[in-house]
This record gives C-alpha cells, structure tokens and sequence, in this order.
C-alpha cells in the first residue's frame, strides 16, 4: 500500500492551495526528484574500477594464448594473438566489450567475453595495462 | 661451431629479404600519413588522443594485418563466423586499403617503438 496516496481531505485543499501558492518550492521539489533520479542512473553506468589485484584469479581464459610467446590463431588468416600486456585499459576494456557485443567476432573471445562480469573486465584490463 | 654461426647468419638474412619482400616499411609509413592515422592513434602510434583507441606501436605485424582485415570483413558485411569488426570509423579507412598496403602499414606499425610485450 502506497502511503504517499493517504490524503486527508484538509489535508487536499490545503495542498493544493498551498501548491498554488509556493510555485518556487514546487519547482525545487521537482528538481530534487529528477537530480536524485539522475544521481541514481549514473551510479548505476558508473565504470567499475579495476583492481590488478583481483585479475589474477581471473587470468586463466587469457594466458594460454596471450601470455605464450609466438602463440598464433589460424583463422581465416595465420596471424600471431596480440600483445596485450602494456595496452590502454581502456581499450582492453572497448574490445573485451566488442566481443560480447558481437561488434568483433572470434569463437573463443566472444566466449571468454561473455562470461565476464563488468567487475572481471574492468579488474582484468587494469592487469594487462600495468603488466609492462 | 663456426659453420653453424655461418648457418645462423645466412638463414637471418634470408629471413630479413623475405620480410623486406613481403613488406614496404616506407610505404608503410605512407599509407598512415596518407589516411592521417595519427590524428586518432597519435603521431607516434602509441599516444592515441583517447584511452578507448589501441596502441599499435610494436604490435605482431601479423596481428595488426589481421584486425584491418577483419575490419575489411566486417564493412563488407561478411557474417559473424567469418570473423569480423564492425567500426564504422576504421570499417571506412581499412576498405580504402589494399592487401598491399594492409602489409606495409601492418610491418610499419610493428616495426615502430611501443611498450606491449607478451607476459601472462
């Protein structure tokens, strides 16, 4: 039951007069409604921070290729797996995202992809970056 | 000892003119100025104006040759299992390449100083 709802009925004509009459604090009601309706959705978008840390329980699906020098992929053309130790974070970031997007397409990253969380993709990029 | 250094020898320059064949470094290093590549990926190839676009710089040859190639895939609306990017910014500058000049930009940008390494 949704208490907001109980009106009394002093309590509508006063509030509805008292609305009228006190514009200026109506409008500041409203743009508090809307900032907190903002504050909560950028909180939810918010990027979460990498932790290098926690990126090392999670290396697993990454160094069987990527940390093997001379380790390369045969499909549709032979060519050596990228570096990925010293790249942007950021990056590493944009194309873990593009795999489980589908924007890039390649059997086992669109897997490894997919079965990260956010947490794992932030953690794992902040690794990689610092790994130098 | 000795013949084996010979051996050793002959077999890097052999390896060194294949490359060379197969590879135009200054034609390369035109191909990028020509398509203004710095403008996003820096003038040095590894101080992109944004954190989101790569490093190239130092990157396997093989690998960069492959990602415009994907790119190429991708703009030309291959399906997904032929493995692809959709970009719609790099989609429009890798289809203006041809598979020369994917080689010779691809062995510049390798050849180029950058800071990846393979570590695990």
């Amino acid at each position: 039951m949704n208490s907001s709802k109980i009106m009394y009925p002093n309590q509508v004509r006063n509030g509805v007069a008292s609305i009228a009459r006190r514009p200026l604090q109506v409008f500041a009601g409203i743009a508090v409604a809307v900032a907190c309706a903002f504050a909560s959705t950028s909180f939810a978008a918010d990027p979460a921070i990498g932790n290098p840390e926690a990126a090392k329980a999670k290396v697993s699906m990454c160094i069987g290729c990527h940390g093997i020098p001379g380790y390369r992929a045969s499909f549709p053309e032979v060519y050596s797996v990228p570096m990925i130790a010293g790249q942007n974070a950021e990056y590493l970031q944009a194309a873990l995202r593009a795999y489980a997007a589908g924007e890039r397409t390649h059997p086992t990253m669109d897997a490894v992809a997919k079965s990260l969380s956010d947490q794992d993709i932030a953690d794992l990029a902040a690794y990689y970056s610092t790994r130098k | 000892m000795k013949r084996f250094k010979l051996a050793l020898c002959g077999l890097v320059v052999l390896l060194g003119s294949g490359l060379a064949q197969a590879a135009d470094l200054k034609a390369g290093k035109a191909t990028w100025e020509k398509l203004n590549c710095a403008s996003c990926h820096g003038a040095d190839a590894k101080s992109p104006i944004m954190p989101a676009y790569p490093i190239l710089a130092g990157q396997h040859a093989d690998f960069l040759a492959h990602a415009l190639k994907a790119y190429q895939r991708g703009a030309s609306g291959a399906p997904a299992s032929a493995n692809v990017r959709k970009n719609a910014v790099m989609g429009a500058f890798a289809t203006q390449l041809s598979a020369q000049d994917v080689a010779n930009v691809s062995a510049w940008l390798a050849s180029q100083p950058g800071p990846l390494v393979v570590r695990k």
